[in-house]
């Protein structure tokens, strides 16, 4: 609320006194003239009556003179003051008009000289107007009144037949001497009026100040009260005798009471304030609002507030200060306080997080010192078997068995660096999880046909059973399913030195949502109660001299939790150490409309014997395969690959031709790369479907990325194969599918082998991983080597012309060929430099094309 | 005004009062002087002249002098008219003699029209002033009236024998009698 002050001028004050007193006085005279007149008539009526002849007697003169003249001289002056209060004019009608009323009472009265002191004490009432100007005209009315009346008829003025004119001077005299005095009190009064009117003035400016000050304090409260009302910090003001002053909406919120009429001794109870104990009562000389009080000041103090046993409490952290006035004097003391509960929880919760990430530190370490010795045992075998060959020591059959454990180390470091692969990708949190129908039994069956033999050289029993009937297909991701299961039932073998490892299926449907519980247990070494929970964690084993006796990254089960859990479903652990260990997994199994549950698992043996057959052999049964291939060296190898197993090949160098040649000719497959010129491999594939093409056609690509398997399939494609083509992959593909292809989709994952060129020792020579000695392959690989060379010439020219496509098309070919070809190295370097090209990424593909010149200088071809 | 001052300066008319005492008078007269004024009781003009009467008794000190004054009581008036303020006032006038002139026979006797008439016989009986003791209707103050009387009782001349007299008359009808000023002698 605001207010202001007029401040007005001394003279206008004075001007509006003058007038008040001008209208005051005119109402005075108003009233007085007529109460005159009524005496006058009231005299007139009381001494004079009547007037008589005899006993008859009329209204006397006087009376009629009273009435008539009385009003007369009275009717203007009482109008003026009513209708014109104020006015010069009016007040001088009226001091003439009273003097007029003088003199009638003077005559009425026969000249008494005591009628006269009418005219005295009408100047004195006149004065009343404070202004000397009215006694002048009054004054003048008199005089000549006198002068005149005193002249030709003395007795109506002096009651005497002769005066003297002299007289009438005297009179006006005696007037005069009056007025001098009342003109003398009417300066002075005036004066003092004009003082007061100052005063006045000064008054006003004061107040003007004064209201200002207050509108400003008004505001400067309101906005304290404000601040103190919605800022979030406690404030509580006290007096020095502890009398709270301030106590703002967040003290009583944070403190759970409001203001009460404690005294200090009584605060640390009443607000229940404790130490960091959370029991002891904090010591009220300590409270910072004593202290402060006391006139010291604190700083971040911190309090424990419960009020009541029954409240959780909360942390406070309290600053006080003394309040002084402006002399220095103590006045009390503030307090600011805020909860910092949830500050210290975090602080505790950041402890907490940095110890344990401390301990993943210490654990990641731990791994890295592990991932280390386990990566540098399997390449010190491959490096040294691999120098061994190159020096050509040792015979045949020893040679075989150098390159039986190059193969094995090798596939151990693609183990490794896949389960880093799939934890780097949880951690990314980008691991994806498809639903794709499939046969629960057959991925089971497979995993354990896997691992049979690993379980049979370690003389365990590899069992299964089903403790349900299990759904033929559920919707779940079976390469992941797979994983896990591998994962899982490789465990417990890894961790069984004796007895059996066991997997049990079963069907759940005590639950809205259907669910294939599966149980691996083993009668291995067990897993101690309280680390149960870490071993799912990444880095952790249940004992680091695990590793050490067992190996493994440590990976394994954090993936299959992560697994589990992307699958709809949980994994848990139980185990009694010495005696061996189970863990059972939960999945959805997704919708189950018309689905057949199976009573039994299928044979195993069955499903072992097919794989064996078509797999292990490496023999493919007669059929007539069209390769849609545009690049040379690989249709060439392809082909002898396929040739070699037993299969007829005729290739076709785009998709249209291989279109053309499906439907002229009677083909049992079609393996279709899916980039090609012309027509590529996702086109020809669905042009082939809707023409009602039903065989397998099994796709090629060098994109080992997630969703290349989703557009073939897409495509119509009833296989994938991942460039560079591993031989065995490839044949056992091509076998399961001509043999599955009417009873449904295959999807078969080609485990890429790659060598470790970055960590290979440095300048050792590259060798083809395909058989060069046998006669057929020599030459395609000699012919891979010599085109290398021009391609990577290519490569650098259009780098240096920013040619991206060609680069890119360059680099796309290098990657699909190298591994194909023998050489796998090329294929990380040719996929990251394709993927710059196509991008346009300057930076990084000069040194990429670099790196892929050196592995070329380091390739060594038999001879 | 006019009005006023020509009621105030009229003079009331003058009788033809008996120049030597009339036996005929209930009043009772001395050796001495005898000063005899006749009033209308409700006359307010009068007032004035009993206030000089009052001087006059008293500016004639020791003087050899008897104040007679007599207010007429028609035929049928009460005490308003016996006991009226001027009656009362003459009354408190030390020395002087009031009289309540029944029927009006005195002042019929004296011959006098207008209240406020003052007669003065001198010891023999002899009227030596009739006139009035103000100069107007209603005034006191100095007048020709009283200072000649005080002369005359002074044993000094008088400059006139007669004054105009101011004040009520005396009687409803309106008699041709005198009406002029004062009188030489």
């Amino acid at each position: 609320m605001s207010s202001t002050i007029h401040i007005r001028d001394a003279s206008e004050l004075l001007r509006e006194h003058q007038q008040s007193v001008y209208r005051r006085t005119d109402h005075m005279f108003a009233v007085l003239m007529v109460l005159q007149w009524f005496a006058g008539v009231i005299a007139a009526v009381w001494i004079s009556p009547r007037t008589w002849v005899g006993t008859d007697s009329t209204l006397h003169p006087h009376v009629v003179a009273a009435i008539s003249l009385g009003a007369i001289i009275t009717a203007l002056p009482v109008f003026l003051a009513l209708h014109r209060p104020g006015y010069a004019l009016t007040r001088h009608v009226i001091a003439v008009s009273q003097m007029l009323i003088s003199a009638l009472l003077i005559h009425l009265t026969g000249g008494r000289i005591e009628t006269h002191f009418h005219v005295f004490g009408s100047l004195a009432f006149l004065a009343c107007y404070r202004d000397w100007r009215v006694l002048i005209s009054a004054t003048l009315v008199v005089v000549v009144d006198h002068l005149i009346r005193g002249t030709i008829w003395p007795f109506s003025v002096y009651g005497v037949l002769y005066a003297p004119i002299w007289r009438s001077f005297e009179h006006g005299g005696w007037v005069l001497f009056e007025d001098i005095f009342l003109i003398v009190a009417i300066r002075q009064s005036v004066a003092e009026m004009r003082s007061v009117a100052e005063a006045s003035q000064a008054i006003s400016e004061v107040a003007a100040e004064l209201t200002a000050s207050q509108a400003a304090l008004r505001n400067q409260t309101q906005i304290l009260e404000s601040v103190l009302t919605s800022m979030g910090d406690g404030v509580i003001v006290a007096s020095s005798d502890g009398e709270f002053l301030v106590f703002n909406p967040a003290a009583e919120q944070i403190l759970r009471q409001g203001q009460s009429d404690t005294r200090p001794e009584e605060w640390t109870k009443r607000y229940g304030i404790f130490q960091s104990d959370l029991k002891t009562p904090y010591p009220i000389q300590d409270l910072p609002l004593v202290r402060a009080i006391r006139g010291e000041s604190t700083d971040a103090v911190e309090l424990f507030i419960r009020p009541s046993p029954a409240d959780r409490g909360n942390w406070i952290s309290a600053s006080g200060r003394p309040l002084n006035d402006s002399d220095g004097h103590l006045l009390g003391g503030v307090v600011v306080f805020r909860d910092v509960t949830i500050a210290k929880q975090s602080e505790e919760a950041l402890r907490e997080a940095t110890r344990i990430a401390e301990a993943a530190n210490h654990s990641k370490t731990q791994f890295l010192a592990n991932m280390s010795h386990e990566i540098r045992t399997p390449l010190s075998s491959i490096l040294g078997y691999t120098e061994l060959l190159r020096r050509g020591i040792g015979n045949v059959e020893q040679r075989d068995t150098y390159l039986d454990i190059i193969t094995s180390s090798g596939r151990h470091l693609s183990t490794l660096i896949d389960d880093l692969l799939d934890l780097s990708k949880i951690e990314a949190g980008r691991m994806e999880f498809e639903q794709i129908r499939c046969a629960p039994h057959q991925i089971i069956t497979e995993v354990l046909s896997v691992l049979r033999v690993r379980a049979q050289q370690k003389r365990l029993r590899l069992e299964c059973s089903w403790s349900t009937g299990v759904p033929e297909t559920i919707l779940t991701d079976p390469a992941r399913f797979r994983q896990l299961l591998m994962n899982l039932v490789g465990n417990a073998i890894k961790f069984t030195e004796r007895g059996t490892v066991s997997l049990q299926a079963t069907f759940v449907l005590d639950r809205p949502e259907p669910r294939l519980l599966i149980e691996v247990s083993d009668t291995g070494i067990g897993i101690p109660a309280e680390r149960l929970e870490s071993i799912f964690s990444p880095f952790e084993q249940a004992d680091s001299s695990i590793t050490r006796r067992f190996g493994g990254t440590g990976l394994g089960l954090a993936i299959c939790r992560h697994i589990a859990r992307g699958l709809v479903g949980e994994i848990v652990a139980e185990s009694r150490p010495g005696q061996g260990s189970t863990f059972r997994v939960t999945l959805s199994t997704g919708a189950l409309d018309n689905v057949h549950v199976l009573d039994q698992p299928p044979s195993e043996a069955l499903i072992s014997r097919e794989r064996d057959r078509v797999g292990s052999n490496s023999q493919l049964p007669a059929c007539q395969i069209l390769l849609v291939e545009d690049g040379d060296s690989n249709q060439q190898l392809i082909s002898l690959v396929l040739e070699e197993a037993g299969g007829s090949v005729v290739c076709a160098i785009n998709g249209e031709e291989g279109v053309k040649l499906a439907t002229s000719q009677r083909f049992d497959l079609i393996l279709m790369d899916m980039q090609m010129p012309v027509m590529d491999g996702y086109t020809a594939t669905r042009r082939l479907r809707d023409l009602g093409y039903t065989l397998p056609i099994v796709a090629l690509t060098a994109h080992a990325m997630r969703g290349d398997r989703e557009r073939c399939v897409a495509a119509g494609c009833s296989g994938y194969l991942t460039k560079p083509i591993d031989i065995d992959e490839l044949i056992s593909t091509v076998a399961v599918a001509l043999h599955t292809h009417t009873s449904g989709i295959t999807m078969a994952r080609a485990n890429v082998q790659r060598i470790p060129y970055s960590d290979a020792a440095p300048l050792a020579g590259i060798a083809c991983t395909l058989p060069t000695n046998n006669p057929r392959f020599r030459p395609i690989v000699e012919k891979f080597v010599d085109r290398l060379q021009d391609e990577l010439a290519v490569m650098r020219a259009a780098s240096s012309a920013a040619d991206w496509n060609t680069l890119s098309e360059r680099a796309h070919w290098l990657c699909g060929s190298g591994g194909t070809l023998g050489f796998a190295c090329f294929s990380e370097p040719a996929r990251r430099l394709e993927l710059l090209a196509k991008t346009g990424q300057r930076a990084g593909i000069q040194e990429t094309i670099d790196e892929l010149i050196a592995l070329a200088d380091r390739i060594e071809v038999p001879t | 005004m006019l009005a006023l001052w020509s009621y105030g300066a009229g003079p009331g008319e003058i009788g033809a009062p008996p120049a030597s005492w009339p036996t005929a008078s209930r009043l009772a007269r001395h050796d001495r002087y005898l000063l005899e004024m006749f009033v209308h009781p409700l006359c307010p003009c009068s007032r004035a002249s009993l206030a000089e009467l009052e001087r006059l008794v008293a500016a004639a000190g020791d003087h050899p002098l008897d104040v007679h004054v007599v207010f007429i009581a028609p035929d049928g008036t009460d005490s308003s008219w016996h006991e009226s303020a001027l009656v009362k006032t003459a009354r408190r006038i030390p020395g002087v003699n009031v009289h309540i002139d029944t029927n009006r026979g005195e002042t019929k006797l004296f011959q006098v029209r207008t209240s406020g008439s003052s007669l003065l016989y001198d010891p023999a009986g002899t009227l030596v002033f009739d006139g009035g003791l103000t100069s107007a209707r209603g005034h006191e103050g100095v007048s020709a009236g009283a200072q000649t009387i005080l002369a005359l009782l002074r044993g000094a001349p008088a400059d006139v024998q007669s004054t105009s007299v101011y004040g009520c008359p005396l009687f409803e009808s309106a008699n041709p009698g005198r009406s002029h000023p004062s009188t030489a002698k």
